[in-house]
């Protein structure tokens, strides 16, 4: 393999050389390239169309040990901004192809290709790495994978986070014309439960989910209107108006839900969705990825001033960025040292899990808890259910030491345990 | 709305179709399945700028660049680890950018990037990406010339710009009406576009030195000297930049050392170049479809402040 002399240089000479606008403690030296190429690890979570091009990003800056993961097949709709991908290789894994067309770009690099969900895999997998950077086209998996960084943090006794624990995200989004990069440091920015009010409920669906794994209604229903209309009606444009044309595109919703057993597809939905695909463009999908990538250069090797926090993207009206500060949530169930709750201490310990579930910020996280202080079960699904259900009639002051305690609370749906910090404390009249 | 143009009918025409619907959804097919862009320069930026805008189905892709691959730019990632080393750049690109999306007509054009003899008059748009002020300076008044949109760019280090000349030009731009449920309404505007020259001889002592951002200082200052864009860039303009200061009677820029350390490297970061062809390509969108406000009339990017400043110099 050939690479033009001095391949490098650009790196170096970022690298090597004290300047002015850098990170706090930034060690200029020939050791943080080798760094990056032999030994920091970073992982690439979806291969579609931020991921190839944080790849190919990633890779040309010297990062040498790459894995990405994605459950997705290639589809043809993917082709115009997956430039990894061809038409031959529809229906092969995208982390697969990701992987050996990004090998075949850059010498002296490895890409580990994983075709699986992330759920699928555990905390062990994701602790190797030193940075983690999201490609993601949906709010579930951004959350599964915020909760999954938050789980490795832990406190000091005095509050504050133990750095060598905050596992760097750093996420990226685009819509069409439009676009964010933002980084999170667990326990030092917001993640992303401390600021969900970011996120105004979807109302649109990226491409490549309608075509290849449909797993909503709304899917189903999209899925008639941008790919079957006008494969089947080619100089008739679709009007919602027309009652054929509905009854039309509601009959092909039915039977696309049918084939992935998707329940819900009926008239009155098929109307209400049928409008607003996001529009997928490479360009913006290119600024956004390199945006990223410059972050995760900046996060392991502090060359340079750090994104604190948050960069939004807008192409549509001119060129507009801004970057914003946002702030942590103190009391942010996924990433602070426990949620603070007060509860009487006559109160039993069935009241307070009636509590939990009711709480607004823990409640929608909880189905099924499990309480304990430390590593005694205060109560406790599964194998020790019968052992500690006396104790769901017990008041508090008979079960813990107050005034206050700090409670681990577990459930399935959980990644990690939270924390509720509880102060036992008499209601006031 | 259509979503489709049928001038794209292939024997295998409905899934040809349907890669580029997302794309099509917010630009007008017709416009951009007929534009004819020439890229003059195919360093990291211009692949990068290729990619995008071939990836969104223009017409036809000419390349212009003679330099050999085995001198290209390592951040040109469309060219192969072990591509043949004694092609020029601009074939190599253009045969990747072929098997990208075979829509498009991809050529590369035989002869240096700076040559005169270039049919631009055989092209609707024009991007000269070689980051040499001397190229952007012919290439923009050729296109004045021939009144062709016309857009600039390049990187270096850990900076980037991108320059906007579209001579007069007209477009939509889409706004949400008022209202929680606002129906969207469509707003004719126009902008009146600078020349290059005219763009390098704004008046800079007019502006607090706080709203002088150093990339266009360091553009001006590279127009000014002879070393143009070579390795002793950066030194040439931290000089310039400093004469320019004494000139106006102000204190001495502290730009200018960082701009220095800047500016050293020939190539741009690769992530940089991304970024900056992102910006160009949206543009291009824009400019060709006529939807959408572009660029008016720089884009200014530099890794420490992050985002980017979009800003105007010269009058039209």
């Amino acid at each position: 393999m050939n690479h033009p002399e001095g391949r490098w240089s650009g790196l170096d000479n970022l690298l090597t050389r004290p300047g002015r606008f850098v990170g706090p403690g930034f060690e200029p030296g020939p050791e943080l390239r080798d760094f990056l190429h032999d030994d920091c690890r970073i992982l690439v979570v979806g291969a579609g169309g931020l991921g190839c091009e944080l790849l190919k990003d990633l890779a040309l800056s010297g990062f040498g040990s790459i894995d990405v993961i994605d459950m997705d097949t290639i589809d043809i709709t993917n082709l115009n901004r997956q430039f990894l991908f061809r038409t031959a290789d529809v229906g092969r894994s995208k982390a697969e192809v990701a992987a050996a067309r990004t090998m075949q770009r850059v010498a002296g690099l490895t890409v580990t290709p994983h075709h699986a969900m992330i759920q699928d895999k555990g905390l062990d997998f994701y602790a190797q790495f030193h940075v983690i950077v999201l490609g993601l086209d949906s709010l579930e998996a951004r959350r599964h994978m915020n909760a999954v960084a938050c789980s490795f943090l832990s406190y000091n006794p005095d509050g504050t986070p133990d750095l060598a624990t905050v596992k760097p995200l750093v996420d990226g989004g685009t819509e069409g014309l439009r676009g964010h990069a933002r980084v999170l440091l667990p326990g030092v920015t917001p993640c992303f439960d401390c600021t969900l009010w970011l996120f105004p409920p979807q109302t649109k669906f990226p491409l490549c989910t309608i075509a290849e794994t449909p797993r909503s209604p709304a899917h189903c229903i999209e899925y008639a209107k941008i790919i079957l209309w006008p494969r089947e009606h080619q100089d008739t444009a679709f009007d919602p108006d027309i009652e054929a044309h509905m009854h039309w595109m509601f009959a092909r919703a039915q039977e696309r839900a049918k084939e992935f057993g998707i329940q819900g597809v009926t008239l009155q939905l098929t109307q209400g969705v049928v409008k607003n695909i996001i529009p997928a463009i490479a360009s913006t999908n290119a600024i956004v990825a390199a945006s990223c990538a410059l972050e995760t250069l900046k996060l392991v090797t502090l060359a340079s001033t750090g994104l604190d926090n948050y960069l939004m993207y807008s192409g549509v009206d001119g060129v507009y960025t801004l970057t914003t500060q946002y702030e942590r949530d103190p009391a942010c169930p996924v990433c602070s040292a426990g949620v603070p709750m007060t509860a009487p201490p006559t109160c039993t310990l069935r009241d307070l899990l009636g509590l939990l579930t009711l709480h607004p910020a823990l409640g929608r996280l909880l189905r099924e808890p499990s309480l304990s202080v430390g590593s005694v079960p205060l109560y406790a699904r599964g194998v020790f259910e019968e052992e500690t259900r006396p104790n769901l009639d017990r008041q508090l002051r008979e079960l813990v030491t107050g005034p206050l305690v700090e409670l681990t609370v577990n459930d399935k749906g959980l990644v990690a345990p939270l924390k509720v910090q509880l102060r036992l404390q008499v209601a006031e009249e | 709305v259509r979503v489709f143009d049928l001038s794209w009918s292939r024997s295998d025409g409905r899934h040809l179709r349907d890669r580029q619907c997302a794309t099509t959804a917010s630009h007008p097919p017709c416009r951009l399945s007929s534009a004819k862009v020439l890229i003059v320069g195919c360093t990291g930026l211009g692949a990068e700028v290729a990619k995008n805008i071939v990836l969104a189905g223009v017409g036809s892709v000419t390349l212009v660049d003679d330099t050999p691959c085995a001198q290209r730019d390592p951040g040109n990632f469309l060219v192969l680890a072990d591509a043949d080393g004694s092609r020029t750049v601009a074939q190599a690109c253009a045969a990747m950018l072929r098997e990208m999306n075979p829509l498009v007509d991809v050529q590369a054009q035989a002869g240096p990037p700076a040559g005169s003899g270039l049919e631009r008059e055989a092209h609707g748009l024009v991007l000269d990406l070689t980051g040499d002020p001397a190229s952007v300076s012919a290439s923009s008044v050729a296109c004045r010339a021939a009144g062709l949109p016309f857009f600039a760019g390049g990187s270096r280090g850990t900076i980037g710009w991108a320059f906007a000349d579209l001579g007069e030009h007209r477009f939509v731009v889409e706004r949400r009406g008022p209202g929680p449920d606002g129906a969207k309404q469509a707003e004719a505007c126009s902008t009146s576009y600078p020349s290059w020259a005219r763009a390098m001889a704004a008046d800079v002592g007019g502006r607090s030195l706080k709203r002088v951002h150093p990339v266009y200082l360091m553009l001006r200052a590279q127009a000014l000297s002879p070393s143009g864009a070579g390795e002793g860039a950066g030194a040439a303009a931290a000089d310039a930049i400093a004469r320019l200061d004494e000139e106006l009677g102000r204190p001495s820029s502290l730009q200018a050392e960082a701009l220095e350390s800047m500016t050293c490297t020939a190539h741009g970061l690769p992530a940089v170049s991304a970024v900056l062809g992102g910006i160009l390509a949206n543009d291009v969108l824009k400019a060709v479809s006529g939807r959408g406000r572009p660029m008016d009339n720089f884009f200014l990017y530099s890794i420490a402040d992050g985002a980017g400043v979009v800003d105007r110099w010269g009058d039209a």
